[in-house]
């Protein structure tokens, strides 16, 4: 365990935002998350965690430092190869679901399934499986304007799943969501992590519910304090 | 092919934007193929009439200077003789005046061999009066343009006086009237070809020798080879008419030019459409970038939509330029008949090769004008798509 290289390593990562005036959203940041981790990250509005979350989700790129996946520096890497790492290794979920709103849960579960180059049957299989685990079975083939805010934000998790993802990011997955729905996706979160040994790093402003992961990383003005 | 899938289903889901950038696409072929639909059966019609109402060839003097042509036997002999021709009419042109009671008109004084001329000019089909073979046994007696006769006043049976200075005035009896629809009917006037010799006092010699062959596209050769072996002047239709076909080919450049434009305001309006769609889907299209569709994939996606909608209008184009077509050719329009060659209306032509331009252009057009909205959709970045809202 102990000499396994970790999943995620940032070795002084750092954003800069230069629009007139210098700002550094993510300011050296250095840290290394294991398989199978969960990790909570805390810190006031504006402090670079949603900033930090894109970098890990290869939708953003560093201003300067390092960045390795699997030991792989990403940094480096083509749009082909970055695209490829976002469809298999990564499963990204907003604060906002994010569903295409002109295809039902089902297909909308489907397409990072069919993006890797899947058949539509295997797809298809998959995806109703991932929705059965988040309790939306009598519900695939509705379209995001006729499913309610909870209910999407599970689809959306069940989208971030479709491809057995090495890596689940979650930005704030509840922040939308009233309390005790907020507290069933966590579970459900917290449940899928322990089945199936995936790494999550989750954005929440709920102290209690950051209490509850492996690991909490708190980012204050861009600086990480590990905990 | 996910890619097509979701182009599929945008193209879909935007209805307006769709519906009209189909319409631009189908007007701009519609307009192209009525367009060309009328220009081949214009010049088609040209090309026809100027090998129906002109000798194939005319032999005429071998020096500007010469008026006659002496040998004019031994020419027509020897020129239809030759391979290719079918007939040959040797002709006397020349001007004089008809007067009828106090009515006096200026006219071409035609002297032919009534049979010669209707083998190779098939002037019968042209006669509304009377009859041409009437002439054959009449020495003195002449077909006039039916302009001419209502200009005069005559009638078929009155007799008229031919007046030129240094001949014997003479007097011809109307036999026949002729309408082509060009303003040849405002002048000609046939007679026999010995009467009109006699009366010019030139007996034994021809203005001109026309001539009939059988291939009208074989007539330059022919023409150059009646030059090699008479030595006197031979014209074939193509030469006689070398400006209008000329001015033909001139205005294909225009049209081409047209057609250019045409097809532009169609591609502008596809990359319109297709801009307006790729801002409306910027945060679909970070969406997607976030599941790791790749740049490659973006570019085919709006691709994949500008060729949907393209190949909708062009086929909805390709049915309505047909439909329009039809009915154009069918609703005769009446143009004045001295305008172009006696014809009386829009001769069209449903030509399927034009179709099937029209259709290829419209679809690079499409593809091109698609090029840049997708390139712009596959560049956007991932994160400030997905926050735009
Ligand atoms: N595109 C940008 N250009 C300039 N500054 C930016 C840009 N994106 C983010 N920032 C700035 O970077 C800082 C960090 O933003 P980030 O979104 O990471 O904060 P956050 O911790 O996620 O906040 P919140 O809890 O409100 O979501 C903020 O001060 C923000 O204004
Ligand atoms: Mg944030």
């Amino acid at each position: 365990m102990t000499n396994e290289s970790p999943v995620i390593e940032l070795k002084n990562l750092t954003k800069v935002y230069q629009n007139g005036v210098e700002f550094r959203a993510l300011d050296n940041a250095n840290l290394r998350i294991e398989k199978g981790e969960f990790v909570a990250i805390v810190g006031p509005s504006g402090s670079g965690k949603s900033t930090l979350m894109h970098l890990i989700g290869l939708l953003d790129s560093p201003s300067s430092g390092t960045l390795l996946i699997d030991g792989k520096d990403v940094t480096k890497m083509s749009d082909k190869e970055r695209s490829g790492m976002r469809n298999s290794i990564l499963g990204f979920v907003f604060q906002y679901h994010h569903l295409l709103p002109d295809f039902t849960a089902l297909e909308n579960v489907m397409m990072p399934l069919l993006i890797a180059g899947k058949s539509r049957e295997k797809a298809k299989n998959v995806a109703e499986e991932l929705l059965k685990e988040v309790g939306l079975e009598g519900r695939m083939d509705h379209r995001p304007g006729e499913l309610s805010g909870g209910q999407n934000q599970r689809v959306a998790i069940a989208r971030a799943l479709s491809c057995s993802p090495s890596i689940v990011l979650g930005d704030e997955p509840t922040g939308n969501l009233d309390t005790k729905t907020g507290d069933m996706i966590y579970e459900l979160l917290r449940r899928l992590n322990k089945e199936y040994n995936q790494t999550f790093i989750v954005v929440t402003h709920n102290e209690e519910l950051a209490s509850k992961a492996d690991k909490i990383i708190r980012l204050v003005d861009g600086k990480i304090t590990v905990q | 092919m996910y890619e097509l899938k979701i182009a599929l289903r945008q193209v879909f889901s935007s209805k307006k934007q769709t519906l009209f950038a189909i319409l631009a696409v189908a007007l701009a072929v519609t307009v192209i193929t009525v367009m060309m639909a009328m220009i081949s059966g214009f010049q088609d019609e040209l090309v026809t009439s100027s090998i129906e109402n002109n000798p194939h060839i005319v032999i005429g003097p071998q020096d500007e200077k010469e008026e006659f042509i002496h040998l004019y036997r031994y020419t027509s002999a020897l020129t239809s003789e030759k391979e290719g021709v079918i007939a040959v009419s040797p002709k006397y042109l020349g001007q004089a005046a008809l007067e009828y009671r106090d009515n006096a008109e200026g006219v071409s004084f035609q002297g032919i061999d009534p049979m010669a001329e209707e083998s190779v000019m098939r002037i019968s089909e042209d006669v509304v009066e009377g009859d041409l073979m009437t002439l054959v046994h009449t020495r003195y007696g002449v077909l006039l343009g039916d302009q001419l006769a209502e200009k005069l006043e005559v009638n078929v049976g009155d007799r008229v006086d031919v007046v030129f200075p240094g001949s014997q005035t003479t007097s011809f009896k109307v036999i026949g009237l002729i309408h082509t629809g060009t303003s040849a009917d405002e002048v000609t006037a046939y007679a026999r070809f010995d009467s009109v010799q006699d009366f010019f006092n030139e007996p034994g010699v021809a203005s001109t020798i026309e001539v009939r062959v059988a291939d009208p596209y074989q007539a330059d050769i022919i023409a150059g080879s009646i030059e090699r072996e008479t030595g006197l002047d031979a014209v074939s239709w193509s030469e006689a008419n070398a400006e209008i076909l000329s001015l033909l080919e001139v205005q294909s450049i225009l049209v081409n030019i047209f057609y250019f434009l045409i097809y532009g305001i169609a591609g502008f309006g596809i990359a319109n459409t297709l801009i307006t769609i790729v801002a409306q889907r910027t945060r679909e299209i970070g969406i997607l970038k976030a599941m790791g569709t790749s740049k490659k994939s973006i570019m085919f996606i709006f691709l994949f939509q500008s060729m949907i909608l393209g190949a909708a209008g062009l086929v909805l184009g390709t049915i309505l330029g047909y439909i329009t077509t039809i009915a154009l050719q069918s609703y005769e329009i009446e143009i004045p008949p001295e305008t172009y060659f006696g014809l009386q209306t829009l001769p069209l032509e449903v030509e399927p090769l034009n179709f099937v331009y029209a259709a290829f252009f419209a679809f690079i057009v499409n593809i091109l004008s698609g090029i840049y909205p997708a390139q712009k959709a596959a560049k956007l970045d991932p994160v400030k798509a997905i926050e735009s809202a």
